[in-house]
């Protein structure tokens, strides 16, 4: 059985091509492995990934990134989930400039509250649909979410956090819809019911903000609910519509 | 209103539920696709084409090229770090550091800022997400990174009246690092003072990471590191530094 160094000298003997290969593996395990530092010290981590960006992707797209550097035009407002799992780039695959993007736990939007608080989530959808004009608003949920659990497992006021329970209040009708639709099941298939469920709350609760809704019957912006299965492998996405009614004369 | 009919529950995804009557009239969900390698893009509406072309590429590619991590992620998530960055389009951590499913949990909002720890009872989304990280997930690292051109922190640094609007109420938690910058820099050109700005909001997130006391244990006990960072994409650049105790704080016991 070749010990690695012999078959290092096989290949590197074999032909220069192969010596090169080789040389470029190596190169890139080096990068990623190596300097033990990588592994434990989250700069290392950081600062070679970014090294490797600038020599990839920044450096090699300067058409895009010049052009980044005066200003933002993104298309789509993304709302995700925090998990480590579910990074929308990755997924889906957004460029640099693409979307501007809220990550925060379960994706939630609060309903529109015009006084008080921090409003993390609504001081973004203000500039995004304001001010960048984004088209279109998504909101992506997914299998797994651990807030949703909490969610769908916490009675209101039961929680054991202080900040974290309270601010899943804010999906408390997808939490009744699923009791009220799936509680009998176990907690696994209230959680899957759940999970698209407060995607739904998220999407009512944008159209709750005045110049959102709008936007929408005026068909300048559009809005959307994702759902991103990585257990499955799947991701399926949905519509929100929006019909205006009875027109009444003046 | 229509009542949408109680659709079955099945092991597969389904179509999205009933909204169990919050829906307001006029609104109806529609076009709900599930994507699997079959599905044949249709239609010319292009966010939903662009999600779903960009879904089948990283389903054929990542996805199934690293089947073990994949299947250690459907068990759990055990991020090493949290990062805290801006909502900007231009400023994504997973492509400006190449991070794999799994290795950070991210929060993302305007100008990466973190209110101070405050139990008013309303929704804190920042503070959830950092809790959670912390006290669930057992992070062992925070990063929070700020950037160059910040519409953020030229929205703090160009307004003197912060009420009237979201944008305001939530950029106006840096008026500290406005304060500081102006006091050091009043002479200079706004451009400057913004570019200084960025960082020092950077600085006053991680002073207000420290008032929360599931920060500070973990600081103290040595479990819990905090790090700035900033990225310039006119320069090119990325600068990191860390926040230490200089001095043991008492003993909690």
């Amino acid at each position: 059985m070749a010990t690695i160094q012999q078959k290092v000298d096989a290949i590197c003997k074999s032909s220069p091509e192969a010596a090169r290969k080789l040389e470029e593996a190596i190169a890139a395990l080096e990068k990623t492995t190596l300097s033990g530092d990588a592994s434990t010290d989250p700069i290392a981590r950081l600062g070679k990934g970014f090294q490797t960006f600038k020599t990839n992707v920044y450096e090699k797209d300067s058409a895009l990134f010049d052009k980044l550097k005066t200003g933002q035009w993104p298309k789509y407002m993304v709302i995700a989930c925090s998990d480590s799992r579910v990074d929308p780039a990755t997924i889906f695959g957004f460029n640099a400039g693409e979307a501007f993007m809220v990550r925060n736990v379960a994706n939630m939007v609060p309903a529109w509250e015009p006084s008080g608080g921090y409003p993390s989530v609504a001081s973004a959808l203000e500039y995004a649909v304001k001010h960048l004009k984004v088209e279109h608003i998504v909101v992506i949920g997914h299998r797994l979410c651990g807030g949703i659990k909490a969610l769908v497992t916490t009675e209101e006021g039961q929680g054991s956090h202080d900040f974290v329970e309270n601010w899943l209040e804010i999906g408390k009708a997808a939490r009744a819809a699923t009791k009220a639709v799936v509680g009998s099941e176990d907690v696994d298939e209230q959680c899957k019911f759940c999970e698209k469920e407060s995607v739904n709350v998220s999407l009512t609760n944008l159209l709750s903000y005045p110049w959102v809704k709008e936007k929408v019957i005026g068909k300048k912006l559009s809005i959307h609910g994702g759902f991103y299965d990585f257990v499955e492998g799947s991701f399926q996405v949905w519509d929100l519509d929006v019909n205006v009614g009875h027109s009444r004369k003046f | 209103m229509d009542q949408l009919a109680t659709p079955p529950v099945t092991t597969k995804a389904g179509p999205p539920q009933g909204l169990g009557g919050i829906l307001d009239e006029g609104y109806e969900l529609t076009d709900h696709v599930v994507v699997d390698e079959n599905h044949i893009v249709e239609g010319n509406n292009d966010v939903i084409t662009k999600l779903i072309t960009g879904f089948k590429t990283f389903k054929e590619g990542v996805f199934k090229q690293k089947p073990e991590l994949y299947d250690k992620l459907r068990v759990g998530q055990e991020p090493k770090m949290m990062m805290i960055t801006c909502s900007d389009s231009r400023v994504c951590p997973t492509m400006l550091h190449g991070l794999e499913a799994g290795e950070a949990f991210i929060v993302r909002n305007v100008a990466n800022l973190v209110p101070p720890c405050e139990g008013s009872g309303q929704h804190h989304g920042t503070s959830a997400a950092i809790e959670y990280a912390v006290t669930v997930l057992n992070v062992e690292n925070i990063i929070v990174m700020g950037h160059s051109s910040c519409g953020g922190i030229k929205a703090l640094m160009s307004r003197d009246d912060f009420s009237g609007d979201f944008i305001g109420s939530w950029v106006k938690i840096g008026m500290p690092a406005k304060k500081k910058t102006l006091s050091l820099l009043a002479d200079k050109p706004f451009e400057e003072q913004c570019s200084f700005c960025e960082q020092e909001a950077v600085n006053l997130s991680l002073v207000n990471l420290l008032t929360f006391p599931f920060i500070q244990e973990r600081l103290h006990s040595g479990s819990l590191q905090i790090y700035g960072m900033h990225y310039d994409f006119v320069e090119g650049k990325l600068t990191t530094w860390r926040i230490a105790q200089t001095q043991k704080m008492g003993a909690h016991n």
